[in-house]
Protein backbone atom coordinates (compact mmCIF):
# COMPACT_ATOMS: atom_id res chain seq x y z
CA UNK A 1 0.00 0.00 0.00
CA UNK A 2 2.69 2.46 1.02
CA UNK A 3 5.43 1.26 -1.32
CA UNK A 4 5.69 1.52 -5.08
CA UNK A 5 5.81 -1.55 -7.28
CA UNK A 6 6.37 -2.27 -10.98
CA UNK A 7 2.67 -1.92 -11.62
CA UNK A 8 1.89 1.27 -9.76
CA UNK A 9 2.57 3.84 -7.09
CA UNK A 10 2.12 3.41 -3.35
CA UNK A 11 0.37 5.85 -1.07
CA UNK A 12 3.50 7.75 -0.08
CA UNK A 13 4.53 8.51 -3.68
CA UNK A 14 1.00 9.55 -4.56
CA UNK A 15 0.70 11.79 -1.52
CA UNK A 16 4.06 13.44 -2.16
CA UNK A 17 3.20 13.89 -5.83
CA UNK A 18 -0.06 15.71 -5.23
CA UNK A 19 1.00 17.69 -2.17
CA UNK A 20 4.12 18.96 -3.91
CA UNK A 21 2.14 19.67 -7.09
CA UNK A 22 -0.29 21.86 -5.16
CA UNK A 23 2.49 23.53 -3.16
CA UNK A 24 4.66 24.21 -6.21
CA UNK A 25 1.83 25.81 -8.17
CA UNK A 26 0.79 27.81 -5.11
CA UNK A 27 4.40 28.93 -4.60
CA UNK A 28 4.57 30.05 -8.21
CA UNK A 29 1.45 32.17 -7.84
CA UNK A 30 2.57 33.53 -4.50
CA UNK A 31 5.98 34.38 -5.93
CA UNK A 32 4.49 36.32 -8.82
CA UNK A 33 2.04 38.05 -6.47
CA UNK A 34 4.39 38.98 -3.66
CA UNK A 35 7.13 40.69 -5.68
CA UNK A 36 4.77 43.46 -6.74
CA UNK A 37 3.22 44.17 -3.36
CA UNK A 38 3.42 47.73 -2.13
CA UNK A 39 5.46 48.43 0.97
CA UNK A 40 2.39 49.02 3.11
CA UNK A 41 0.61 45.85 2.07
CA UNK A 42 -0.27 43.35 4.81
CA UNK A 43 1.44 40.64 2.81
CA UNK A 44 4.68 42.53 2.16
CA UNK A 45 6.46 40.44 4.81
CA UNK A 46 3.99 37.59 5.24
CA UNK A 47 4.17 36.69 1.54
CA UNK A 48 7.91 36.08 1.38
CA UNK A 49 7.91 34.35 4.78
CA UNK A 50 5.22 31.94 3.64
CA UNK A 51 6.98 31.49 0.30
CA UNK A 52 10.24 30.56 2.04
CA UNK A 53 8.51 28.27 4.55
CA UNK A 54 6.55 26.37 1.91
CA UNK A 55 9.60 26.24 -0.33
CA UNK A 56 11.46 24.49 2.48
CA UNK A 57 8.53 22.08 2.86
CA UNK A 58 8.80 21.26 -0.84
CA UNK A 59 12.55 20.80 -0.46
CA UNK A 60 11.97 18.25 2.31
CA UNK A 61 9.30 16.49 0.25
CA UNK A 62 11.57 16.36 -2.78
CA UNK A 63 14.42 14.86 -0.79
CA UNK A 64 12.11 12.17 0.63
CA UNK A 65 10.75 11.61 -2.83
CA UNK A 66 14.13 11.03 -4.43
CA UNK A 67 15.19 8.63 -1.68
CA UNK A 68 11.83 6.85 -1.93
CA UNK A 69 12.18 6.60 -5.72
CA UNK A 70 15.63 5.07 -5.39
CA UNK A 71 14.71 2.45 -2.78
CA UNK A 72 11.46 1.48 -4.53
CA UNK A 73 10.90 -0.21 -7.86
CA UNK A 74 9.97 2.28 -10.58
CA UNK A 75 6.52 1.60 -12.05
CA UNK A 76 6.76 0.39 -15.62
CA UNK A 77 6.22 2.68 -18.56
CA UNK A 78 2.79 2.33 -20.08
CA UNK A 79 3.16 3.57 -23.61
CA UNK A 80 3.96 1.09 -26.33
CA UNK A 81 5.92 3.72 -28.19
CA UNK A 82 9.51 4.19 -27.11
CA UNK A 83 9.54 7.89 -28.07
CA UNK A 84 6.50 8.58 -25.90
CA UNK A 85 8.07 6.88 -22.92
CA UNK A 86 11.26 8.84 -23.55
CA UNK A 87 9.35 12.11 -23.80
CA UNK A 88 7.52 11.38 -20.55
CA UNK A 89 10.78 10.55 -18.84
CA UNK A 90 12.45 13.67 -20.22
CA UNK A 91 9.66 15.89 -18.88
CA UNK A 92 9.79 14.19 -15.47
CA UNK A 93 13.55 14.53 -15.21
CA UNK A 94 13.27 18.14 -16.37
CA UNK A 95 10.72 18.79 -13.65
CA UNK A 96 12.93 17.25 -10.99
CA UNK A 97 15.93 19.25 -12.20
CA UNK A 98 14.06 22.57 -12.42
CA UNK A 99 12.40 22.07 -9.05
CA UNK A 100 15.71 21.36 -7.36
CA UNK A 101 17.49 24.30 -8.98
CA UNK A 102 14.63 26.65 -8.07
CA UNK A 103 14.66 25.34 -4.49
CA UNK A 104 18.42 25.67 -4.17
CA UNK A 105 18.55 29.17 -5.70
CA UNK A 106 15.77 30.30 -3.38
CA UNK A 107 17.55 28.80 -0.41
CA UNK A 108 20.81 30.56 -1.30
CA UNK A 109 19.11 33.95 -1.73
CA UNK A 110 17.39 33.55 1.64
CA UNK A 111 20.60 32.68 3.45
CA UNK A 112 22.91 35.06 1.56
CA UNK A 113 23.38 37.42 4.48
CA UNK A 114 24.32 34.63 6.87
CA UNK A 115 20.86 34.33 8.43
CA UNK A 116 19.28 30.88 8.54
CA UNK A 117 16.23 30.08 6.43
CA UNK A 118 13.15 29.68 8.61
CA UNK A 119 10.32 27.23 8.06
CA UNK A 120 7.34 28.72 9.92
CA UNK A 121 9.63 29.65 12.82
CA UNK A 122 9.76 25.93 13.60
CA UNK A 123 12.91 24.78 11.92
CA UNK A 124 15.99 26.79 10.99
CA UNK A 125 17.96 25.68 7.97
CA UNK A 126 21.68 26.40 8.04
CA UNK A 127 23.59 28.87 5.91
CA UNK A 128 25.61 26.83 3.44
CA UNK A 129 27.27 29.72 1.64
CA UNK A 130 26.92 33.49 1.60
CA UNK A 131 26.50 34.57 -2.01
CA UNK A 132 28.00 37.80 -3.28
CA UNK A 133 25.56 40.45 -4.49
CA UNK A 134 26.16 39.58 -8.17
CA UNK A 135 25.45 35.94 -7.41
CA UNK A 136 22.33 36.81 -5.44
CA UNK A 137 21.03 38.63 -8.52
CA UNK A 138 22.00 35.70 -10.73
CA UNK A 139 20.28 33.27 -8.35
CA UNK A 140 17.21 35.51 -8.48
CA UNK A 141 17.10 35.32 -12.28
CA UNK A 142 17.60 31.57 -12.28
CA UNK A 143 14.85 31.24 -9.65
CA UNK A 144 12.40 33.24 -11.73
CA UNK A 145 13.14 31.76 -15.16
CA UNK A 146 13.25 28.15 -14.01
CA UNK A 147 10.02 28.66 -12.07
CA UNK A 148 8.47 29.49 -15.43
CA UNK A 149 10.26 26.40 -16.77
CA UNK A 150 8.50 24.31 -14.12
CA UNK A 151 5.13 25.69 -15.16
CA UNK A 152 5.80 24.88 -18.82
CA UNK A 153 6.90 21.35 -17.93
CA UNK A 154 3.84 20.92 -15.70
CA UNK A 155 1.66 21.82 -18.67
CA UNK A 156 3.43 19.16 -20.77
CA UNK A 157 3.22 16.65 -17.90
CA UNK A 158 -0.53 17.24 -17.47
CA UNK A 159 -1.09 17.11 -21.22
CA UNK A 160 0.72 13.77 -21.34
CA UNK A 161 -1.32 12.40 -18.45
CA UNK A 162 -4.58 13.47 -20.10
CA UNK A 163 -3.44 12.04 -23.42
CA UNK A 164 -2.87 8.68 -21.73
CA UNK A 165 -6.19 8.83 -19.93
CA UNK A 166 -8.47 10.09 -22.70
CA UNK A 167 -6.82 9.01 -25.95
CA UNK A 168 -4.80 5.91 -25.08
CA UNK A 169 -7.14 4.94 -22.28
CA UNK A 170 -4.44 3.39 -20.10
CA UNK A 171 -3.86 3.52 -16.34
CA UNK A 172 -1.22 6.28 -16.30
CA UNK A 173 -3.40 8.86 -14.57
CA UNK A 174 -5.39 6.37 -12.52
CA UNK A 175 -2.31 4.83 -10.95
CA UNK A 176 -1.25 8.28 -9.68
CA UNK A 177 -4.64 8.49 -7.93
CA UNK A 178 -5.17 4.95 -6.62
CA UNK A 179 -2.39 3.35 -4.62
CA UNK A 180 -1.26 -0.03 -5.88
CA UNK A 181 -2.82 -2.82 -3.76
CA UNK A 182 0.05 -4.96 -2.62
CA UNK A 183 3.44 -4.81 -4.17
CA UNK A 184 4.19 -8.50 -3.53
CA UNK A 185 1.20 -9.67 -5.57
CA UNK A 186 2.21 -7.92 -8.80
CA UNK B 1 84.52 87.73 -4.20
CA UNK B 2 82.57 89.79 -6.66
CA UNK B 3 81.89 86.73 -8.62
CA UNK B 4 80.59 85.00 -5.55
CA UNK B 5 78.14 87.81 -4.81
CA UNK B 6 76.94 87.77 -8.37
CA UNK B 7 76.24 84.10 -8.08
CA UNK B 8 74.42 84.65 -4.83
CA UNK B 9 72.30 87.36 -6.40
CA UNK B 10 71.41 85.32 -9.38
CA UNK B 11 70.53 82.38 -7.17
CA UNK B 12 68.32 84.64 -5.12
CA UNK B 13 66.71 85.97 -8.27
CA UNK B 14 66.13 82.47 -9.47
CA UNK B 15 64.62 81.52 -6.16
CA UNK B 16 62.33 84.56 -6.14
CA UNK B 17 61.27 84.05 -9.73
CA UNK B 18 60.54 80.39 -9.15
CA UNK B 19 58.49 81.22 -6.08
CA UNK B 20 56.46 83.79 -7.96
CA UNK B 21 56.12 81.42 -10.88
CA UNK B 22 54.70 78.84 -8.52
CA UNK B 23 52.22 81.24 -7.01
CA UNK B 24 51.22 82.59 -10.41
CA UNK B 25 50.50 79.19 -11.81
CA UNK B 26 49.17 78.14 -8.39
CA UNK B 27 46.78 75.50 -9.56
CA UNK B 28 44.85 73.79 -6.84
CA UNK B 29 46.32 70.48 -5.83
CA UNK B 30 44.84 67.33 -7.27
CA UNK B 31 43.73 64.62 -4.93
CA UNK B 32 42.54 61.10 -5.42
CA UNK B 33 39.91 59.94 -2.97
CA UNK B 34 41.36 57.25 -0.74
CA UNK B 35 38.94 54.47 -1.50
CA UNK B 36 41.84 52.03 -1.65
CA UNK B 37 42.56 52.55 2.03
CA UNK B 38 38.83 53.00 2.65
CA UNK B 39 39.21 56.42 4.22
CA UNK B 40 36.10 57.53 2.46
CA UNK B 41 32.51 56.41 2.52
CA UNK B 42 29.21 57.19 0.87
CA UNK B 43 26.49 56.56 3.41
CA UNK B 44 22.77 56.93 3.20
CA UNK B 45 20.01 57.13 5.73
CA UNK B 46 16.28 56.94 5.24
CA UNK B 47 13.42 56.85 7.67
CA UNK B 48 11.73 53.51 8.07
CA UNK B 49 7.98 54.09 8.28
CA UNK B 50 8.79 57.30 10.12
CA UNK B 51 9.69 55.32 13.25
CA UNK B 52 13.42 54.82 12.88
CA UNK B 53 16.33 55.45 10.57
CA UNK B 54 17.81 52.83 8.30
CA UNK B 55 21.39 53.31 7.15
CA UNK B 56 23.47 51.80 4.42
CA UNK B 57 26.25 52.67 2.08
CA UNK B 58 27.79 52.18 -1.33
CA UNK B 59 30.83 49.98 -0.91
CA UNK B 60 32.47 50.73 -4.24
CA UNK B 61 33.17 54.14 -5.71
CA UNK B 62 36.08 56.23 -6.90
CA UNK B 63 36.76 59.90 -7.31
CA UNK B 64 39.12 62.81 -7.50
CA UNK B 65 39.08 66.40 -6.44
CA UNK B 66 41.16 69.52 -6.69
CA UNK B 67 41.48 71.78 -3.72
CA UNK B 68 43.41 74.87 -2.78
CA UNK B 69 42.78 76.03 0.78
CA UNK B 70 43.41 79.61 -0.31
CA UNK B 71 40.83 79.39 -3.06
CA UNK B 72 38.26 76.77 -2.10
CA UNK B 73 35.79 78.25 -4.59
CA UNK B 74 38.04 77.01 -7.41
CA UNK B 75 37.81 73.41 -6.23
CA UNK B 76 36.33 70.66 -8.33
CA UNK B 77 35.14 67.19 -7.48
CA UNK B 78 34.20 64.18 -9.48
CA UNK B 79 32.88 60.91 -8.08
CA UNK B 80 31.63 57.72 -9.67
CA UNK B 81 29.66 55.19 -7.64
CA UNK B 82 28.97 51.53 -8.45
CA UNK B 83 25.28 51.37 -7.69
CA UNK B 84 25.49 47.58 -7.49
CA UNK B 85 27.61 47.94 -4.36
CA UNK B 86 24.66 49.20 -2.34
CA UNK B 87 24.87 47.58 1.08
CA UNK B 88 22.28 47.81 3.81
CA UNK B 89 23.47 44.66 5.58
CA UNK B 90 20.53 42.59 4.36
CA UNK B 91 21.00 40.46 1.24
CA UNK B 92 17.36 40.30 0.19
CA UNK B 93 16.79 44.02 0.73
CA UNK B 94 19.98 44.82 -1.19
CA UNK B 95 18.75 42.59 -4.01
CA UNK B 96 15.55 44.62 -3.99
CA UNK B 97 17.51 47.89 -3.92
CA UNK B 98 19.47 46.79 -7.00
CA UNK B 99 16.29 45.87 -8.87
CA UNK B 100 14.06 47.96 -11.10
CA UNK B 101 12.03 49.00 -8.06
CA UNK B 102 14.91 51.18 -6.87
CA UNK B 103 18.30 51.63 -8.53
CA UNK B 104 18.02 49.66 -11.79
CA UNK B 105 21.61 48.56 -11.35
CA UNK B 106 21.66 46.46 -14.49
CA UNK B 107 20.62 49.41 -16.63
CA UNK B 108 22.38 52.14 -14.67
CA UNK B 109 25.45 50.59 -13.04
CA UNK B 110 27.03 53.98 -12.26
CA UNK B 111 25.92 57.02 -10.35
CA UNK B 112 28.07 60.09 -10.80
CA UNK B 113 28.59 63.45 -9.24
CA UNK B 114 30.38 66.25 -11.08
CA UNK B 115 30.74 69.60 -9.36
CA UNK B 116 29.72 72.70 -11.24
CA UNK B 117 30.16 75.45 -8.66
CA UNK B 118 31.51 75.96 -5.16
CA UNK B 119 29.92 78.57 -2.93
CA UNK B 120 32.15 79.55 -0.02
CA UNK B 121 30.75 81.21 3.04
CA UNK B 122 32.44 83.50 5.55
CA UNK B 123 34.22 80.55 7.00
CA UNK B 124 36.54 79.21 4.34
CA UNK B 125 36.28 75.73 5.80
CA UNK B 126 32.60 75.46 5.06
CA UNK B 127 31.16 75.57 1.60
CA UNK B 128 28.42 74.32 -0.66
CA UNK B 129 29.35 72.14 -3.58
CA UNK B 130 26.81 72.41 -6.35
CA UNK B 131 26.97 69.72 -8.97
CA UNK B 132 25.19 67.35 -11.30
CA UNK B 133 24.21 64.11 -9.67
CA UNK B 134 23.23 61.27 -11.96
CA UNK B 135 21.36 58.36 -10.42
CA UNK B 136 19.05 55.81 -11.98
CA UNK B 137 19.56 57.54 -15.32
CA UNK B 138 18.34 60.91 -14.05
CA UNK B 139 20.65 63.92 -13.77
CA UNK B 140 19.77 66.69 -11.35
CA UNK B 141 21.64 69.50 -9.74
CA UNK B 142 22.17 68.96 -6.01
CA UNK B 143 23.95 70.96 -3.35
CA UNK B 144 26.23 69.27 -0.86
CA UNK B 145 26.88 71.02 2.42
CA UNK B 146 30.59 70.49 3.07
CA UNK B 147 32.77 71.02 6.04
CA UNK B 148 36.52 70.61 5.89
CA UNK B 149 37.80 68.24 8.54
CA UNK B 150 41.51 68.81 8.17
CA UNK B 151 44.61 68.52 6.04
CA UNK B 152 48.30 67.87 6.42
CA UNK B 153 51.11 65.44 5.97
CA UNK B 154 50.46 61.83 6.73
CA UNK B 155 53.07 59.72 8.55
CA UNK B 156 54.05 57.87 5.36
CA UNK B 157 55.28 60.69 3.17
CA UNK B 158 51.99 61.72 1.61
CA UNK B 159 49.67 64.66 2.03
CA UNK B 160 45.99 64.37 2.75
CA UNK B 161 42.95 66.52 3.16
CA UNK B 162 39.50 65.47 4.20
CA UNK B 163 35.93 66.68 4.19
CA UNK B 164 32.50 65.74 5.45
CA UNK B 165 29.49 66.43 3.31
CA UNK B 166 25.75 66.14 3.60
CA UNK B 167 22.89 66.41 1.22
CA UNK B 168 19.49 64.91 0.69
CA UNK B 169 17.70 63.73 -2.38
CA UNK B 170 14.12 62.98 -3.17
CA UNK B 171 13.63 59.42 -4.37
CA UNK B 172 10.89 60.46 -6.76
CA UNK B 173 13.22 63.02 -8.39
CA UNK B 174 15.43 60.16 -9.45
CA UNK B 175 12.64 58.00 -10.80
CA UNK B 176 12.70 55.49 -7.97
CA UNK B 177 9.60 53.40 -8.60
CA UNK B 178 9.04 51.94 -5.16
CA UNK B 179 7.07 54.07 -2.74
CA UNK B 180 8.24 53.55 0.82
CA UNK B 181 5.58 55.76 2.34
CA UNK B 182 5.17 59.42 3.25
CA UNK B 183 7.94 59.45 5.85
CA UNK B 184 10.46 57.90 3.49
CA UNK B 185 10.47 60.11 0.45
CA UNK B 186 13.92 61.58 0.97
CA UNK B 187 17.28 59.98 1.53
CA UNK B 188 20.03 61.70 3.46
CA UNK B 189 23.44 61.20 1.94
CA UNK B 190 26.40 61.55 4.20
CA UNK B 191 29.83 61.64 2.64
CA UNK B 192 33.18 61.19 4.25
CA UNK B 193 36.06 61.92 1.93
CA UNK B 194 39.79 61.79 2.40
CA UNK B 195 41.99 62.68 -0.56
CA UNK B 196 45.64 61.84 -1.08
CA UNK B 197 47.54 64.49 -2.98
CA UNK B 198 48.74 63.22 -6.34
Amino acid sequence: MLKDSRSGYGLLSIAIHWVSAILILFLFGLGIYMVDLSYYDDWYHKGPELHISLGLVVLMLMLVRVVWRIINPTPEELSTKRTQNLAAKFVKLGLYACIFVVLISGYLITTAEGQPARMFNLIQFPVLTELSSQNVDLAGEIHEYLAWGIVILVVLHVAGALLHHVVMRDRTLVRMLKPVKKSTLQ
Amino acid sequence: MFKHTALKTSLLALAVSSVSATSLTALADSYVIDTKGAHASINFAIKHLGYSVLTGRFDTFSGEFTYDPAKPEASTVNVSIDTGSVNSNHAERDKHLRSGDFLNVEKFPKATFVSTKIVVGDNKNEFDIVGDFTLNGVTKSITIDVEKVGEGKDPWGGYRSGFSGETSINLKDFNVKMDLGPASQTVQLQLEVEGIKK
